[in-house]
C-alpha cells in the first residue's frame, strides 16, 4: 500500500482511528495488526517474511541475551545474521549474480524469478540492528513477542524507511503518549511530504519520463533531466520519509529525520552527512566501525572505504550501475579526505555548490540508468557526444512547461522556504498567520494531494524497490 | 492560540480523512463518466484468489479513485491547479490555446504511417476494376495549434512526403482548412464549415455537390467533445451543427451491422457517450448511401475515420451511391464480400493523427 494512494488515505487511515479509542496496552496489538495488513495489501504472500523475521530475530535476541558473552551468543548472532542476510540474498541479488555467472563463465544455469518483497531492504537492516544491539549489550531482548513483532512490522517505516533501530523507538514501543503537540507535528509533516510526493516528485517523474520519449534531445535536456531525476528522487524519498515521520508522530512515535537539505551541501562528504541518514548511520555503526573506521592506515581505511561504499551501492539494487554509483562516491569522499579536501575549504559556499552539483548531477543520471549501455548513453549525453545539438524545440517546450515547478523544487530543496516560514512567525503577526495559514496549507496539500491522485495515474514510489 | 492552531490543523487532517471515507461510503456508486467516455470501475468481488494474487486490492484501489466523492471537481482542481498555478502547458496530454483544446500528438512515427499506407496500397493493388483512385489527408488540430504556439508537433511535411507514396491522387484540402473549422472541446471539424472541403474534393474526383443554399442548418447546443473530459478543464459547452438537404433527408442510409435502414443524421445519437455520433451514427464499419436524387450512376467507396461521418452526407449530392468504409472496425480481406469496387472511385479521407496509429487499420 502507499501513502499516497486513496486506499491509504480515505479507507486505512480513517479506520485507524480505533487506534485512539482503545486501551493503551492494546494499541500495540492494533499497530501490529494494521501493519501486518498495510503489508499484506502490497505483498499477499511475502508477509510471511516479516512473520519469520520477527520470529527469528525475537528468539534469537533472548538466545543471546541469556547467553551473553559465550561462544553460543556469537554463533546466534550468525545464525540471525544470516537468516537476514540470507533473505535479502535470495530475493535481491540471487537473479544478479546468476546472470553474472552466466554472463562470465557462459554458463545457463536458469534464474529463479522471484518477485523482490517491497521494502525488504530496508525491514532485514532494521531487524539485523535489532539484534546486533543486543549481542552489544546496547538494547535489552524484547521478551513481549507481540512488541518486538510491533517494531519489525511497523507500517509508516516498513517499506521505505527510515532506517529505524529498536533502541531509537525502545521506550514508546513500551510507554507512548498521544498529545496534541505530536498531532500537530505529525498532521504538518504528513501534509509537507504528500505535497512534496504528489505535487513535486510525480511531476519530476513525469519530466523524466518525457525526456525519455524525447525526439530531439540536446545537451541542455540531458542536464535538466539530470537535475530533474535529482529533485524527483529527492522529493520522492524524502517526501515518504517526512510521511512515516508524521505517521509515527501521530501514533506517538519520535522517528529520526532522514535528509537534512543534502543539495545546499558543500562537499560530497556533507552530502552524506544529509542523505538517506539513517542508511549512512547505520552502514557507519554496523560496517565501517567494526571494520575499523578511520582508526587504521590509509590502505586499510581506503579499503573499508571501498566495502562501505560499493555495499551502499549495491544496497540500492541489484545491478551494476548501482554499484558503480556507491564506488563513484566512495572514489570522491576518498579523494575529498586525501587529495582536494583542504583546497575545498578554501573555497567560498557558491564555488563549493559548484563543485558539488553536476557531481551529484552525474550520480543520479548513473543511479537511473539501468539497462544496457543506458549509462555510456546518458552520460555521452550530459557531454555532447555523438554530434548532439546543444538545444533543440522539444528542449525549449519541455523546459517552458516545468519551468515554475523546476523552481519551485529546486527553492523546496533549500531551508529557504523554512527560513521565510519561521521568519513569519516569528513576526508579530506571526501568531495570526499561522492560525490560518497552518490549517489552510495542510487542508490544501490534502485536496490538491487528492485531486492528483484521483486525476492521475504516475504514482510510483522509487524507493520501494530498494 | 498556539493550542487553538494545533487543534485546528488536527481536526482539519481528521475530519478530511473520516469525512472523505464517510461521503465514499454514504453516495451511491456511478457506473459511467460522462466527461472521460468510459465505465467506472466497481467494487470488485472479494475472493480468496483475487486476495492472494494481490488483483483484489488493486481493483479496489481503481474502485475507490473512480467511486471517489466529487470526483469530477477534485479532477478540475488538479487541471486547474496544474495548468494555471504550476504552469504546465498540458493537462493529461491536453493543452488549451485560444479555447481550442487538443492532443498532443507527436512525434511522426514513420513505421505506424507506413502500415497505413501499405494497407491503402493493398487494398487498390487488389482492386483492378477500379475506377479512379484518391487521397486527401485532413490536418488535425495540432497543426494550426502546436508549433506556432511552442509546442511540439509532428513533421507534417514528412508524413505528406510518406503519403506520395498511396498509389493515388492526392488532392490537397489543407490550405481550405483553418483552426475555427474545429469544434473547440473536440478533434473534429464542424460540418457546416467544411462544405468547401467537400466541394473541392468532388471537384477533383470530377463531380459537384450541392451548395449552401441546398442545405439548412440544425443545431443542438451541450455539445461536448472528447477533449472537454480528458482535459477536465471547465470550457464552455458548444453547438453541433448538422446540415440537412433533400438528398441527406431521401437517402437510403444501410449498415453492415443493422437489419433496418438509418437515417442520415439521428439525434437520439446525441445522448451518447459521444454526441458527435449524431453523424451517421459513429463508429460504423460499413455503410452504404443511395441518393434516389442522382441519376448520375457514379459510386464512390470513402476509406475513412471519424471525420468522415460528416463530411461523407456533403458529397452524396455528387453520386448516385457512396459507400463509406471503416477499415478499423472491419478487416479489408472482407470488403469483396460487401463491396463492388466495379468502376467505383475510391477516396482514401484520414486525417493524420490516424497515420500515427496505422496498425489500427486491418
Amino acid at each position: 500500500m502507499l501513502f499516497s494512494s486513496i486506499s491509504f488515505l480515505y479507507l486505512f487511515l480513517p479506520v485507524l482511528i480505533v487506534y485512539y479509542v482503545v486501551p493503551k496496552n492494546w494499541r500495540n496489538h492494533v499497530l501490529l495488526i494494521a501493519s501486518l495488513f498495510f503489508y499484506f495489501v502490497g505483498e499477499p504472500v511475502y508477509v510471511l517474511l516479516l512473520v519469520i523475521s520477527s520470529l527469528s530475530d525475537f528468539f534469537h535476541s533472548l538466545y543471546i541475551e541469556e547467553h551473553r558473552g559465550t561462544r553460543g551468543a556469537k554463533i546466534a548472532l550468525t545464525s540471525s545474521i544470516a537468516i537476514n542476510l540470507g533473505m535479502l540474498g535470495f530475493f535481491k541479488y540471487a537473479d544478479f549474480f546468476i546472470g553474472a555467472v552466466n554472463g562470465l563463465l557462459g554458463t545457463a544455469i536458469p534464474l529463479t524469478g522471484v518477485e523482490l518483497p517491497i521494502g525488504i531492504s530496508f525491514f532485514t537492516f532494521q531487524t539485523m540492528s535489532y539484534t546486533i544491539d543486543v549481542y552489544r549489550g546496547e538494547a535489552k531482548a524484547e521478551r513481549n513477542l507481540a512488541t518486538m513483532a510491533t517494531f519489525v512490522c511497523l507500517f509508516p517505516q516498513l517499506v521505505a524507511g527510515p532506517i529505524v533501530r529498536y533502541v531509537d523507538v525502545d521506550r514508546e514501543l513500551h510507554e507512548r503518549s498521544i498529545t496534541l503537540d505530536g498531532l500537530y507535528r505529525g498532521a504538518v509533516r504528513f501534509a509537507v511530504g504528500l505535497g512534496k510526493k504528489v505535487l513535486i516528485a510525480n511531476a519530476m517523474g513525469e519530466f523524466c519520463a518525457a525526456f525519455r520519449g524525447a525526439t530531439e534531445p540536446s545537451v541542455v535536456f540531458y542536464w535538466v533531466y539530470a537535475a530533474a531525476y535529482a529533485l524527483q528522487i529527492y522529493f520522492d524519498f524524502s517526501g515518504y520519509s517526512d510521511m512515516a515521520i508524521g505517521l509515527g508522530r501521530l501514533l506517538g512515535f519520535d522517528f529520526p529525520e532522514n535528509f537534512n537539505y543534502p543539495f545546499i551541501s558543500g562537499t560530497i562528504t556533507e552530502f552524506w552527512r544529509r542523505w538517506h541518514m539513517t542508511l549512512g548511520g547505520w552502514f557507519r555503526d554496523y560496517l565501517y566501525i567494526p571494520l575499523g573506521g578511520n582508526r587504521v592506515s590509509r590502505g586499510r581505511w581506503i579499503f573499508n572505504t571501498a566495502i562501505v561504499w560499493a555495499a551502499t551501492g549495491f544496497w540500492h539494487g541489484a545491478a551494476w550501475n548501482f554499484l558503480l554509483w556507491g564506488v563513484y562516491f566512495g572514489v570522491l569522499l576518498v579523494c575529498e579526505k586525501l587529495v582536494w579536501g583542504n583546497w575545498l575549504k578554501k573555497l567560498n559556499g557558491f564555488w563549493r555548490r559548484v563543485y558539488t552539483l553536476p557531481i551529484l548531477l552525474i550520480s543520479f543520471v548513473i543511479f537511473n540508468a539501468v539497462g544496457d549501455g543506458l549509462l555510456l548513453h546518458d552520460l555521452k549525453g550530459l557531454f555532447g557526444f555523438g554530434g548532439l545539438p546543444f538545444w533543440s524545440f522539444e528542449t525549449g517546450y519541455f523546459l517552458r512547461s516545468y519551468a515554475v515547478l523546476l523552481l519551485c523544487a529546486a527553492v523546496g530543496a533549500t531551508p529557504l522556504p523554512k527560513k521565510i516560514w519561521e521568519r513569519v512567525r516569528a513576526s508579530r503577526a506571526g501568531g495570526y498567520v499561522g492560525l490560518i495559514a497552518e490549517p489552510l496549507f495542510v487542508l490544501l496539500m490534502l485536496l490538491i494531494g487528492t485531486a492528483y491522485l484521483v486525476d492521475g495515474s504516475f504514482n510510483p514510489f522509487l524507493y520501494f524497490r530498494f | 492560540m498556539e493550542k487553538i492552531k494545533k487543534i485546528l490543523v488536527v481536526a482539519v487532517l481528521a475530519l478530511t480523512l473520516v469525512g472523505i471515507f464517510a461521503l465514499h461510503v454514504a453516495l451511491p456508486d456511478g457506473t459511467v463518466s460522462d466527461a472521460e467516455r468510459r465505465p467506472l470501475a466497481q467494487l470488485p468481488e472479494l475472493t480468496a484468489d483475487g486476495v492472494f494474487s494481490g488483483d483484489y486490492f488493486e481493483e479496489l484501489e481503481e474502485y475507490l479513485l473512480d467511486q471517489f466523492p466529487l470526483r469530477e471537481s477534485f479532477r478540475r482542481l488538479k487541471a486547474n491547479f496544474q495548468t494555471k498555478v504550476l504552469g504546465l502547458k498540458a493537462n493529461n496530454g491536453i493543452y488549451l490555446v485560444d479555447g481550442h483544446l487538443s492532443k498532443l500528438e507527436y512525434p511522426l512515427k514513420a513505421s505506424q504511417a507506413k502500415l497505413a499506407i501499405d494497407r491503402f496500397n493493398a487494398i487498390i493493388d487488389s482492386h483492378p476494376q477500379l475506377g479512379k483512385v484518391y487521397y486527401s489527408l485532413i490536418p488535425d488540430k495540432n497543426y494550426f495549434m502546436a508549433a506556432a504556439n511552442g509546442y511540439p508537433a509532428m513533421d507534417y511535411a514528412a508524413l505528406l512526403a510518406q503519403a506520395a507514396g498511396i498509389r493515388a491522387e492526392y488532392i490537397d484540402i489543407f490550405p481550405l482548412l483553418e483552426l475555427d473549422d474545429y469544434y473547440r472541446t473536440d478533434s473534429h471539424w464542424r460540418q457546416e464549415k467544411v462544405l468547401d472541403v467537400a466541394q473541392q474534393l468532388a471537384a477533383a474526383m470530377g463531380t459537384a455537390v450541392d451548395g449552401m443554399d441546398k442545405y439548412t442548418a440544425e443545431s443542438r447546443d451541450g455539445f461536448r467533445g472528447v477533449y472537454y473530459g480528458q482535459s477536465a478543464l471547465n470550457l464552455p459547452a458548444e453547438t453541433l451543427t448538422i446540415l440537412k438537404s433533400d438528398v441527406t433527408q431521401s437517402a437510403i442510409v444501410k449498415s453492415a451491422e443493422h437489419a433496418a435502414n438509418m437515417p442520415v443524421y439521428n439525434w437520439d445519437d446525441f445522448a451518447n457517450t459521444d454526441p458527435y455520433d449524431v453523424y451517421l451514427s459513429g463508429a460504423e464499419a460499413l455503410i452504404t448511401m443511395d441518393n434516389p436524387l442522382q441519376t448520375n450512376g457514379r459510386h464512390l467507396i470513402l476509406f475513412r475515420d471519424s471525420f468522415g461521418s460528416s463530411i461523407s452526407p456533403l458529397l452524396l449530392s455528387g453520386y448516385s451511391k457512396v459507400t463509406v468504409v471503416d477499415i478499423r472496425y472491419m478487416s479489408s480481406s472482407l470488403l469483396d464480400q460487401y463491396v463492388d469496387f466495379t468502376d467505383a472511385d475510391v477516396l482514401f479521407l484520414y486525417c493524420t493523427s490516424m497515420f500515427n496509429a496505422g496498425a489500427t487499420l486491418k
